[in-house]
Protein backbone atom coordinates (compact mmCIF):
# COMPACT_ATOMS: atom_id res chain seq x y z
CA UNK A 1 0.00 0.00 0.00
CA UNK A 2 1.49 3.77 -1.03
CA UNK A 3 1.96 5.65 2.10
CA UNK A 4 0.72 9.20 2.86
CA UNK A 5 3.15 10.97 1.63
CA UNK A 6 2.45 9.62 -2.13
CA UNK A 7 -1.17 10.08 -1.29
CA UNK A 8 -0.94 13.78 -0.31
CA UNK A 9 1.65 14.72 -3.08
CA UNK A 10 -1.14 13.20 -5.76
CA UNK A 11 -3.58 15.21 -3.85
CA UNK A 12 -2.08 18.11 -4.87
CA UNK A 13 -0.93 17.68 -8.23
CA UNK A 14 -4.59 17.26 -9.02
CA UNK A 15 -5.28 20.54 -7.77
CA UNK A 16 -2.01 22.53 -8.78
CA UNK A 17 -1.33 20.89 -11.82
CA UNK A 18 -2.40 23.36 -14.62
CA UNK A 19 -3.36 20.55 -16.93
CA UNK A 20 -5.95 19.27 -14.61
CA UNK A 21 -6.88 22.36 -11.47
CA UNK A 22 -9.58 20.09 -10.00
CA UNK A 23 -11.13 20.06 -6.36
CA UNK A 24 -13.02 17.22 -6.43
CA UNK A 25 -10.99 14.26 -7.00
CA UNK A 26 -10.29 11.91 -4.21
CA UNK A 27 -7.63 9.84 -4.18
CA UNK A 28 -8.43 6.52 -2.48
CA UNK A 29 -5.33 4.08 -1.63
CA UNK A 30 -5.54 0.55 -2.40
CA UNK A 31 -3.67 -2.40 -1.94
CA UNK A 32 -1.10 -2.27 -5.12
CA UNK A 33 -2.25 2.02 -5.59
CA UNK A 34 -4.73 3.80 -5.92
CA UNK A 35 -8.40 5.11 -7.23
CA UNK A 36 -9.28 8.35 -8.35
CA UNK A 37 -12.64 8.96 -7.79
CA UNK A 38 -15.09 11.68 -8.71
CA UNK A 39 -16.45 13.46 -11.39
CA UNK A 40 -15.24 16.20 -14.14
CA UNK A 41 -16.81 18.14 -17.28
CA UNK A 42 -15.71 16.32 -20.00
CA UNK A 43 -13.99 12.81 -21.30
CA UNK A 44 -10.92 15.30 -22.33
CA UNK A 45 -10.31 16.03 -18.43
CA UNK A 46 -10.74 12.58 -17.33
CA UNK A 47 -8.05 10.91 -19.93
CA UNK A 48 -5.72 14.29 -18.68
CA UNK A 49 -5.92 13.25 -15.32
CA UNK A 50 -5.42 9.93 -15.65
CA UNK A 51 -1.72 10.79 -17.97
CA UNK A 52 -0.86 13.15 -15.82
CA UNK A 53 -0.76 11.09 -12.87
CA UNK A 54 0.90 7.77 -15.07
CA UNK A 55 3.57 10.76 -16.03
CA UNK A 56 4.30 11.80 -12.63
CA UNK A 57 4.05 8.26 -11.07
CA UNK A 58 4.76 5.90 -13.62
CA UNK A 59 5.07 2.77 -11.18
CA UNK A 60 2.07 3.27 -9.67
CA UNK A 61 -0.88 1.47 -10.43
CA UNK A 62 -3.66 3.55 -10.92
CA UNK A 63 -7.15 2.44 -11.02
CA UNK A 64 -9.55 5.60 -12.96
CA UNK A 65 -12.96 5.61 -11.45
CA UNK A 66 -13.65 9.19 -12.75
CA UNK A 67 -17.35 9.70 -14.42
CA UNK A 68 -18.75 12.81 -16.63
CA UNK A 69 -20.87 14.75 -14.75
CA UNK A 70 -24.61 14.43 -16.26
CA UNK A 71 -26.10 17.36 -18.09
CA UNK A 72 -29.65 16.75 -18.20
CA UNK A 73 -33.03 18.43 -18.10
CA UNK A 74 -34.31 18.50 -14.70
CA UNK A 75 -37.87 17.18 -14.74
CA UNK A 76 -38.95 17.94 -11.38
CA UNK A 77 -39.55 20.88 -8.98
CA UNK A 78 -38.60 21.54 -5.12
CA UNK A 79 -41.10 23.28 -3.55
CA UNK A 80 -39.47 24.99 -0.77
CA UNK B 1 -49.52 33.12 -16.10
CA UNK B 2 -46.24 34.52 -17.38
CA UNK B 3 -45.38 34.79 -21.09
CA UNK B 4 -43.08 31.90 -20.42
CA UNK B 5 -46.18 29.70 -18.92
CA UNK B 6 -44.92 29.85 -15.26
CA UNK B 7 -47.56 30.70 -12.30
CA UNK B 8 -47.21 33.93 -11.50
CA UNK B 9 -47.67 33.53 -7.75
CA UNK B 10 -44.66 31.40 -7.16
CA UNK B 11 -41.24 31.71 -8.24
CA UNK B 12 -39.20 29.33 -10.09
CA UNK B 13 -35.26 29.28 -9.24
CA UNK B 14 -33.36 27.21 -11.03
CA UNK B 15 -29.64 27.26 -10.28
CA UNK B 16 -26.54 25.21 -10.69
CA UNK B 17 -22.92 26.00 -9.36
CA UNK B 18 -19.36 24.47 -10.19
CA UNK B 19 -20.13 24.35 -14.11
CA UNK B 20 -16.19 25.05 -14.86
CA UNK B 21 -16.68 25.78 -18.05
CA UNK B 22 -13.82 25.82 -21.10
CA UNK B 23 -13.67 25.02 -24.95
CA UNK B 24 -14.20 21.51 -23.88
CA UNK B 25 -17.18 21.53 -22.57
CA UNK B 26 -19.11 24.30 -24.69
CA UNK B 27 -22.30 23.40 -25.90
CA UNK B 28 -22.75 20.19 -23.10
CA UNK B 29 -25.41 22.36 -21.19
CA UNK B 30 -27.13 24.09 -23.86
CA UNK B 31 -29.97 21.28 -24.68
CA UNK B 32 -30.82 21.33 -21.28
CA UNK B 33 -31.29 25.27 -21.00
CA UNK B 34 -33.11 25.44 -24.32
CA UNK B 35 -36.75 24.95 -22.19
CA UNK B 36 -35.94 26.93 -19.50
CA UNK B 37 -37.93 29.54 -19.76
CA UNK B 38 -41.20 27.27 -19.05
CA UNK B 39 -39.50 25.94 -15.50
CA UNK B 40 -38.09 28.87 -14.12
CA UNK B 41 -37.98 32.64 -13.56
CA UNK B 42 -34.43 32.67 -13.23
CA UNK B 43 -31.14 31.28 -13.39
CA UNK B 44 -28.51 31.64 -10.54
CA UNK B 45 -24.68 30.25 -11.57
CA UNK B 46 -23.20 29.85 -7.92
CA UNK B 47 -19.62 29.88 -9.17
CA UNK B 48 -16.71 28.15 -10.46
CA UNK B 49 -17.60 28.56 -13.61
CA UNK B 50 -14.07 28.41 -15.23
CA UNK B 51 -11.63 25.95 -14.56
CA UNK B 52 -8.75 28.55 -14.26
CA UNK B 53 -10.53 31.91 -13.85
CA UNK B 54 -9.10 32.97 -17.92
CA UNK B 55 -11.25 36.07 -19.82
CA UNK B 56 -11.16 33.35 -22.44
CA UNK B 57 -13.13 30.43 -19.93
CA UNK B 58 -15.53 33.26 -18.94
CA UNK B 59 -16.52 34.27 -22.95
CA UNK B 60 -17.35 30.41 -22.75
CA UNK B 61 -19.64 30.41 -19.66
CA UNK B 62 -21.29 33.34 -21.60
CA UNK B 63 -21.26 31.32 -24.59
CA UNK B 64 -23.04 28.76 -22.84
CA UNK B 65 -25.39 30.69 -20.23
CA UNK B 66 -26.09 34.26 -22.15
CA UNK B 67 -28.71 34.71 -24.38
CA UNK B 68 -31.51 32.86 -22.52
CA UNK B 69 -35.15 33.52 -22.37
CA UNK B 70 -34.48 34.34 -18.72
CA UNK B 71 -32.39 36.33 -16.59
CA UNK B 72 -29.15 34.58 -15.15
CA UNK B 73 -27.11 36.29 -12.23
CA UNK B 74 -23.62 34.58 -11.04
CA UNK B 75 -21.09 35.20 -8.74
CA UNK B 76 -17.50 34.04 -8.94
CA UNK B 77 -16.07 31.70 -7.39
CA UNK B 78 -12.75 30.51 -6.04
CA UNK B 79 -11.62 28.91 -9.71
CA UNK B 80 -12.73 32.29 -11.21
CA UNK B 81 -10.01 34.06 -9.62
CA UNK B 82 -6.83 31.71 -9.97
CA UNK B 83 -5.31 33.63 -12.38
CA UNK B 84 -6.22 36.86 -11.28
CA UNK B 85 -8.42 38.13 -13.85
CA UNK B 86 -11.49 38.62 -12.08
CA UNK B 87 -12.33 41.58 -13.49
CA UNK B 88 -11.85 40.54 -16.91
CA UNK B 89 -14.19 37.38 -16.04
CA UNK B 90 -16.55 39.49 -14.46
CA UNK B 91 -16.76 41.75 -17.70
CA UNK B 92 -16.81 38.71 -20.13
CA UNK B 93 -19.85 37.24 -18.26
CA UNK B 94 -21.55 40.66 -18.34
CA UNK B 95 -20.99 41.76 -21.92
CA UNK B 96 -22.76 38.24 -22.42
CA UNK B 97 -25.90 39.76 -20.69
CA UNK B 98 -24.99 38.21 -17.34
CA UNK B 99 -25.51 39.80 -13.99
CA UNK B 100 -22.34 39.82 -11.92
CA UNK B 101 -22.77 40.17 -7.87
CA UNK B 102 -19.62 40.61 -5.41
CA UNK B 103 -21.61 41.89 -2.33
CA UNK B 104 -24.25 43.80 -4.30
CA UNK B 105 -27.81 42.82 -5.30
CA UNK B 106 -30.46 42.54 -7.38
CA UNK B 107 -33.69 42.99 -7.83
CA UNK B 108 -36.34 41.66 -10.53
CA UNK B 109 -39.97 41.21 -10.72
CA UNK B 110 -42.14 37.79 -11.06
CA UNK B 111 -45.10 38.40 -11.53
CA UNK B 112 -46.62 40.49 -8.30
CA UNK B 113 -43.19 39.18 -6.54
CA UNK B 114 -39.74 41.50 -6.26
CA UNK B 115 -37.48 38.61 -5.90
CA UNK B 116 -34.08 39.93 -4.57
CA UNK B 117 -30.75 38.22 -5.31
CA UNK B 118 -27.69 39.86 -2.90
CA UNK B 119 -24.91 37.53 -4.32
CA UNK B 120 -20.37 37.08 -2.98
CA UNK B 121 -17.73 34.19 -3.46
CA UNK B 122 -17.15 35.10 -0.05
CA UNK B 123 -14.30 32.70 1.77
CA UNK B 124 -14.24 30.28 4.46
CA UNK B 125 -13.46 30.35 7.96
CA UNK B 126 -15.50 27.52 9.63
CA UNK B 127 -18.24 26.65 11.25
CA UNK B 128 -19.34 26.85 15.24
CA UNK B 129 -16.88 24.64 17.62
CA UNK B 130 -14.15 24.47 13.97
CA UNK B 131 -13.67 27.59 12.92
CA UNK B 132 -10.59 30.34 12.17
CA UNK B 133 -10.01 33.18 14.72
CA UNK B 134 -8.18 36.35 14.25
CA UNK B 135 -5.81 35.66 16.90
CA UNK B 136 -1.54 34.93 16.51
CA UNK B 137 0.20 34.70 13.30
CA UNK B 138 -1.03 38.19 10.56
CA UNK B 139 -1.56 35.33 8.05
CA UNK B 140 -4.24 34.20 10.60
CA UNK B 141 -5.35 36.86 11.12
CA UNK B 142 -5.81 38.09 7.54
CA UNK B 143 -7.43 34.60 6.29
CA UNK B 144 -10.09 34.64 9.41
CA UNK B 145 -10.83 38.37 8.67
CA UNK B 146 -11.38 38.37 4.92
CA UNK B 147 -13.96 35.79 5.27
CA UNK B 148 -15.56 37.81 8.25
CA UNK B 149 -15.42 41.35 6.68
CA UNK B 150 -16.90 39.80 2.83
CA UNK B 151 -19.93 38.41 4.88
CA UNK B 152 -20.89 41.22 6.50
CA UNK B 153 -20.84 43.27 3.54
CA UNK B 154 -22.59 40.74 2.07
CA UNK B 155 -25.17 41.37 4.94
CA UNK B 156 -25.60 44.57 3.88
CA UNK B 157 -26.52 44.01 0.67
CA UNK B 158 -28.96 41.22 0.92
CA UNK B 159 -30.53 43.57 4.28
CA UNK B 160 -30.41 46.11 1.33
CA UNK B 161 -32.56 44.90 -1.21
CA UNK B 162 -36.24 46.47 -1.41
CA UNK B 163 -37.76 43.27 -2.32
CA UNK B 164 -40.65 41.06 -0.86
CA UNK B 165 -38.82 37.96 -0.78
CA UNK B 166 -35.08 37.12 -0.82
CA UNK B 167 -32.00 34.65 -2.29
CA UNK B 168 -28.50 34.58 -0.91
CA UNK B 169 -26.82 33.42 -3.96
CA UNK B 170 -22.69 32.35 -2.40
CA UNK B 171 -20.00 30.22 -3.88
CA UNK B 172 -19.16 29.24 -0.12
CA UNK B 173 -21.55 27.26 2.43
CA UNK B 174 -23.26 29.43 5.05
CA UNK B 175 -23.80 26.02 6.91
CA UNK B 176 -22.23 22.25 8.08
CA UNK B 177 -25.03 20.15 6.79
CA UNK B 178 -24.75 20.83 2.88
CA UNK B 179 -21.22 19.87 3.35
CA UNK B 180 -21.45 16.33 4.86
CA UNK B 181 -20.21 13.81 2.43
CA UNK B 182 -16.49 16.17 2.34
CA UNK B 183 -13.79 15.59 4.88
CA UNK B 184 -14.15 17.18 8.04
CA UNK B 185 -11.01 18.75 8.15
CA UNK B 186 -11.47 20.72 5.07
CA UNK B 187 -15.14 22.92 6.38
CA UNK B 188 -12.82 25.40 6.98
CA UNK B 189 -12.17 25.83 3.57
CA UNK B 190 -15.51 25.11 2.65
CA UNK B 191 -17.92 27.36 4.07
CA UNK B 192 -18.04 29.81 7.26
CA UNK B 193 -21.34 30.38 10.06
CA UNK B 194 -20.32 34.15 9.76
CA UNK B 195 -22.27 34.17 6.10
CA UNK B 196 -25.15 32.16 8.03
CA UNK B 197 -25.50 35.13 10.58
CA UNK B 198 -25.88 37.48 7.68
CA UNK B 199 -28.29 35.53 5.85
CA UNK B 200 -30.41 35.39 9.25
CA UNK B 201 -30.09 38.79 10.41
CA UNK B 202 -31.69 39.94 6.48
CA UNK B 203 -36.03 39.79 6.66
CA UNK B 204 -37.83 37.49 4.53
CA UNK B 205 -34.85 35.34 2.97
CA UNK B 206 -36.67 32.56 0.79
CA UNK B 207 -33.54 30.44 -0.40
CA UNK B 208 -29.95 30.39 -0.11
CA UNK B 209 -28.03 28.62 -2.78
CA UNK B 210 -24.17 27.70 -2.61
CA UNK B 211 -21.58 25.81 -5.04
CA UNK B 212 -17.72 24.97 -4.04
CA UNK B 213 -18.61 21.46 -2.01
CA UNK B 214 -18.27 18.63 -4.92
CA UNK B 215 -18.71 15.73 -2.49
CA UNK B 216 -21.33 17.71 -0.16
CA UNK B 217 -24.73 16.73 0.27
CA UNK B 218 -27.92 19.22 -1.51
CA UNK B 219 -30.25 20.09 1.46
CA UNK B 220 -29.58 21.77 5.22
CA UNK B 221 -31.24 24.52 6.82
CA UNK B 222 -29.29 27.77 8.74
CA UNK B 223 -29.91 28.18 12.62
CA UNK B 224 -32.62 30.58 11.65
CA UNK B 225 -34.08 28.41 9.53
CA UNK B 226 -33.48 29.55 5.99
CA UNK B 227 -33.24 26.66 3.53
CA UNK B 228 -29.75 26.22 2.32
CA UNK B 229 -29.48 24.12 -0.96
CA UNK B 230 -25.63 23.37 -2.63
CA UNK B 231 -26.53 23.47 -6.32
CA UNK B 232 -22.71 22.15 -7.03
CA UNK B 233 -22.94 20.36 -10.53
CA UNK B 234 -21.72 16.94 -9.08
CA UNK B 235 -23.71 17.38 -6.41
CA UNK B 236 -26.88 17.81 -8.61
CA UNK B 237 -25.91 15.44 -11.24
CA UNK B 238 -28.37 17.74 -13.78
CA UNK B 239 -27.78 21.08 -15.66
CA UNK B 240 -29.21 22.90 -13.26
CA UNK B 241 -32.22 22.08 -10.25
CA UNK B 242 -35.34 24.33 -10.12
CA UNK B 243 -36.83 25.36 -6.73
CA UNK B 244 -39.76 27.15 -6.21
CA UNK B 245 -40.49 29.34 -3.01
CA UNK B 246 -44.06 29.88 -2.76
CA UNK B 247 -44.08 30.15 1.27
CA UNK B 248 -42.73 33.31 1.54
CA UNK B 249 -44.71 35.26 -1.50
CA UNK B 250 -46.90 37.17 0.35
CA UNK B 251 -45.89 40.83 -0.91
CA UNK B 252 -45.60 43.04 1.92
Amino acid sequence: MIDQHVESELHQLLIEDVRIAEQGIRVLRTEDGVSLVGEVESAERRDLICQVIAEAFPELPVRCNIGLTRVHEPDDVEEL
Amino acid sequence: MTSDGCVSDAVRVAAVGDVHLDADVLGRYRPALEHLGGKADMLLLAGDLTRHGTADEARCVAQEFGGLTVPVIAILGNHDYHCDQQDDVTKALEDGGITVLECTGTVLRVGDVRVGVAGTKVFGGGFAGACASEFGEPEMKAFTQHGRELAEHFGVALAALDCDVRIALTHYSPVPETLLGEPLEIYPFLGSYHLAQAIDAAPAVGLAVHGHAHAGSERGTTPGGVPVRNVAHPVIKQAYNVYQLSAVLTPA
